[in-house]
């Protein structure tokens, strides 16, 4: 399963820890944020600032219990995740929302980290809960609606906060680019014993991958589009390129028959003579 | 917004699998099994790749050689591409104008055969400095394109193209394990 998946690129840290990091982010970013306060802000500087702001603390690994104790620990998993899952780390970012409002996301990114996020959506504790409102209508990605229409069913799960939280990137997931509203958005930590939540779980995680799925349906379709139409152009400057130098070549070729024909047509017949010359009496 | 005119890039092959590069090279890849030239994006069944394409290659100088790698990026399964890349073909040593045939086969033609979902089958060409001796994987599975090339010295691709394959019968249906 993808979200466990994600989830070993840190081998050494038990699940919960990469979850404390996740929300240690948030915190770092609060910390950090004056600096990023809105506009729109590069995944490079985004990484850069997780790998400032997570350099000088130490590794710790902690459970996942008062919230307020977690946000104050370090981020440790983030280097080792760098280098082979740069984008969970953008990702988690997001998550956090701050301030930030566009991060280009790489491919890939919501296959794995959404579902990741989502499991760790229901242990982990939300801060601050604000609103959904300026979610989203991501644009700059190809395909809204799809989105659009199941944001609509994300507020259904019981968790119903953790739906708004869910709702933007419900919309993010099948594109490319994600925007994160002004308002910061946390991550609610719940408890994980009730069967309800991996049910709802379940579903979310099967309408994301549904999601990605179209996602990469639509891709596919519009790269076979692009490559057609430029096939097309090709072809036919080719076709008319080729037709012109057909019909130059059939001028060239009349010529050349035309100069050879005339001398022909130009020879006299042999003069008649008047007196039987050649042919002979018997 | 801009509209993205490479298939390459529309696809992601530039992206998952390989660096932005300007072609230089032409490279036609036709599979003889009904006479199908691979274009950017086009559907093939696997019935239809079970054997090698036939591999033209462009450029002028005989004496100048390519490498031609083929993968999937999408192994085991799109949603889930813990294998990506999966390494199907490796030629080395194809002089230009000429065809695989002509190249040291490094690692032999496998027949791509997806389980499951919508896989991207990527052919990538490379220009060598000179004739190298370039050293098969251990395995296929979790090839790195662009650490090959940086270990080959390989540079930046000159031509590439890919095709989408998936199922003889349809990617469509519930799996079980649901």
């Amino acid at each position: 399963m993808a979200s466990s998946k994600v989830v070993t690129t840190s081998p050494d840290l038990p699940r919960q820890s990469s979850i404390c990091s996740l929300s240690t982010i948030i915190a770092e970013l609060q910390q950090n944020d004056t600096s990023k306060t809105l506009g729109s802000i590069s995944m490079d500087e985004l990484l850069k600032s997780i790998y400032s702001s997570s350099e000088p603390i130490p590794n710790q690994t902690q459970t996942v219990d008062g919230g307020a104790s977690i946000s104050r620990q370090g981020s440790l998993s983030l280097p080792k995740e760098m280098s082979t899952k740069t984008v969970d780390e953008v990702w988690k970012e997001i998550v956090a929302g701050s301030d930030q409002r566009h991060v280009g996301m790489g491919e890939g990114l919501e296959e794995m980290t959404l579902e990741d996020f989502l499991t760790k959506a229901g242990a982990v504790r939300e801060e601050d809960v604000r609103g959904v409102s300026t979610v989203v209508v991501g644009p700059g990605i190809y395909d809204v609606d799809s989105g659009i229409n199941g944001a609509d069913q994300f507020p259904m799960p019981t968790e119903s906060v953790e739906g708004s939280s869910l709702l933007p990137f419900g919309k993010g997931v099948d594109g490319r680019v994600v925007e994160a509203p002004a308002a910061t958005r946390r991550v609610r930590r719940r408890a994980m014993e009730e069967p309800v939540d991996k049910a709802t779980q379940q579903k979310q995680r099967r309408m994301i991958k549904n999601r990605e799925s179209a996602a990469r349906s639509r891709e596919r379709k519009q790269a076979y589009t692009v490559e057609l139409e430029s096939l097309v152009t090709h072809l036919e400057e080719e076709n008319a390129r080729l037709l012109r130098e057909e019909a130059d070549y059939n001028k060239e070729r009349l010529k050349q028959l035309m100069e050879n024909l005339i001398p022909v047509g130009e020879k006299l017949r042999p003069p008649r003579m008047l007196r039987r010359v050649h042919s002979m009496q018997w | 917004m801009r509209r993205e005119r490479d298939p390459l890039v529309v696809g992601r092959v530039i992206g998952d699998v390989l660096d932005p590069f300007t072609k230089s090279v032409s490279l036609r890849i036709t599979y003889t099994n009904g006479c199908r030239e691979v274009s950017n994006g086009c559907e093939l069944k696997p019935s239809h790749v079970v054997n090698q394409p036939r591999v033209n290659i462009g450029g002028d100088d005989l004496r100048t050689f390519y490498t031609l790698v083929m993968v999937d990026p999408d192994a085991p399964s799109p949603s889930d591409p813990s294998l990506r890349e999966y390494l199907h073909w490796l030629v080395t040593d194809i002089p230009a104008t000429t065809g695989a045939n002509f190249g040291q086969e490094v690692v032999c033609y496998e027949s791509p055969r997806p389980t499951a979902g919508i896989h991207r089958f990527v052919f990538v060409l490379f220009r060598q400095l000179g004739r190298q001796t370039v050293y098969a994987p251990g395995w296929r599975q979790n090839f790195n394109t662009r650490e090959f090339a940086e270990l080959y010295n390989l540079g930046l691709p000159v031509a590439a193209v890919y095709f989408n394959c998936q199922r003889e019968s349809g990617s469509g249906g519930r799996t079980r394990r649901e």
